[in-house]
């Protein structure tokens, strides 16, 4: 394996996975309505106050985005956008993110009897932390 | 007379493989030159955060476009540009501040032999002559003449394909 694809550590590489699928994500739905013949850069561009440059520099991934900005070019596109923040032990497929070198899971204390919070259906230990499946 | 798979076979192209961070499935085939790795290892410019765009480094924009290239549904056509003349087939890929070198051999495909910052092909206008003359001479070495697929950007995606 080349040297150069050595030096990627784990914290590097949730960034790196992140901003690729915000951007990919972002082309897909740009993709999609200029197929349709419903935006262009330049549209964006318009609704947004900005260059078009700016509009391709966020597409084309040159330009590290705040979330403000992300929100901002889905807006543009009458997108929608969902976030999932979660534990890679609990999917398939995930396994590069648990390797050696991953802090340790965060062990939670649990009250001992569940208790509702008043803003949500759910006790607040409804989700409890799955057994860790990282062996040292 | 040679393909792209006895190129692999003999050790002078390899499949890229997909970062471990990458979770789609490739759907695309691209082959890189050894040399191409050697030369992006010996490229300080390419990991040095100094120089980076967008917060990453030149190196993390060529993995990203080569993940894209293998895994996205729809590739920017722009990316990927017939070099002059024409005729010869070579085309250059161009994620940021970078220009790298190869052909298609087929549809939905891309071999990628060396590259070269995209500012020293400014400062040097006869830099991407002379990198265009190394995949034509890589494509002569190893007898992959007719694999070049030639024509626009409708000949390497077809729309239907």
């Amino acid at each position: 394996m080349p040297s150069s694809r050595r030096t990627t550590d784990d914290r590097r590489k949730v960034f790196l996975n992140l901003s690729a699928q915000i951007e990919g994500q972002l082309r897909e739905a740009y993709d999609r309505k200029f197929q349709a013949g419903v935006a262009t850069q330049s549209s964006l561009a318009r609704k947004l106050g900005v260059n078009r440059s700016a509009v391709h520099n966020r597409l084309m991934g040159h330009t590290n985005m705040t979330v403000e900005t992300i929100a901002e070019m889905v807006w543009a596109l009458d997108y929608a956008i969902k976030i999932q923040i979660y534990d890679p032990a609990t999917v398939h497929g995930q396994n590069f993110f648990i390797l050696p070198g991953r802090a340790a899971p965060i062990k939670l204390e649990q009250p001992s009897q569940p208790v509702a919070s008043p803003l949500s259906p759910f006790p607040s230990n409804a989700f409890l932390p799955l057994p860790s499946v990282v062996s040292s | 007379m040679a393909t792209v798979e006895d190129a692999v076979a003999a050790q002078v192209l390899e499949p890229y493989p997909l970062p471990d961070w990458e979770l789609r499935l490739p759907i695309r085939p691209l082959w890189v030159a050894f040399e191409l790795w050697d030369w992006i290892d010996g490229k300080d410019e390419l990991h040095d955060m100094a120089l980076a765009v967008g917060r990453r480094t030149l190196f993390e924009h060529l993995e990203q476009m080569f993940c894209d290239f293998r895994c996205a549904p729809r590739f920017p056509a722009g990316d990927l540009r017939q070099m002059m003349p024409t005729k010869h087939g070579v085309r250059s890929m161009r994620p940021a501040g970078l220009r790298i070198y190869g052909w298609c051999p087929k549809p939905h495909a891309f071999v990628a032999i060396t590259g070269a910052l995209e500012i020293d092909t400014k400062t040097d206008k006869k830099l991407n002559d002379k990198k265009r003359d190394d995949v034509l001479s890589f494509i002569k070495t190893h007898k992959l003449q007719h694999t070049i697929l030639k024509g626009d950007n409708l000949a390497v995606f077809p729309p239907n394909h």
